[in-house]
């Protein structure tokens, strides 16, 4: 989904095709970044930290190769079936869609800051450092939310 | 807002995903704008009301929402 908004923010007045051939080469960067991953893990296991981390990053790399090769393998069945391309194109760019994606992030994301305003509130009682890292985690949510918002504001 | 498409529709014998077709949206848009949960952008509107050949307010009945 996140390639998806990637390319399309890129590419909106690209013809449908040429976006998902963008799109095919960002999926398979993503396979080519979760196997690089995978390996480095592998092969530098004993420089890391904990198993867990290593668990974390064998874990990620692989999630994001086999993503990365799924969707690959999508794009280049829509590039090579125009009926397909058709109905996924209506599917992508259907106003409805649009209206529900935008309406459910923007409520996703004052639902999410008002759940870590709780937490915040919580972990102050017990550990420092939680509340710290949350405090972190509240004023990048803020400021992205002002710099995603004056951006869109002059695209406008 | 309160719209004529499903009365269009039955006048041209076209289905709902006939129209989503023509139009390039899907059937679950047209069926929201039938039943008036969804309110067309301007373009959709132009579109739907120029495939039948209508102007704008003969396909959508624009209602002043109370302030």
């Amino acid at each position: 989904m996140m390639i998806r908004a990637f390319s399309a923010m890129e590419n909106e007045k690209k013809p449908y095709p040429d976006r998902v051939r963008i799109r095919l080469i960002l999926t398979m960067g993503l396979a080519l970044t979760g196997l690089l991953t995978l390996i480095l893990a592998l092969v530098f296991a004993d420089r890391i930290a904990s198993d867990f981390q290593d668990g974390f990053y064998v874990g990620v790399g692989s999630g994001l190769t086999v993503a990365g090769i799924i969707l690959s393998l999508m794009n280049l069945r829509l590039l090579r079936n125009a009926e397909a391309m058709k109905k996924t194109q209506i599917e992508e760019t259907d106003e409805r869609n649009r209206f529900i994606m935008q309406r459910t992030s923007g409520l996703a994301f004052y639902l999410l800051a008002f759940l870590v305003y709780v937490a915040l509130m919580v972990a102050g009682f017990f550990d420092l450092t939680v509340f710290i890292t949350l405090c972190g985690v509240f004023f990048l949510m803020a400021l992205s939310f002002l710099v995603v918002k004056l951006l869109v504001a002059r695209s406008c | 807002m309160k719209t004529r498409i499903a009365s269009l529709r039955s006048e041209y014998h076209m289905t709902q995903e006939d129209l989503a077709n023509a139009v390039s949206v899907s059937r679950q848009t047209i069926i929201s704008l039938e039943n008036g949960k969804y309110n067309a952008s301007l373009q959709l509107a132009f579109r739907i009301a120029r495939y039948f050949n209508k102007s704008i307010e003969e396909v959508f009945q624009f209602e002043e929402e109370k302030l």
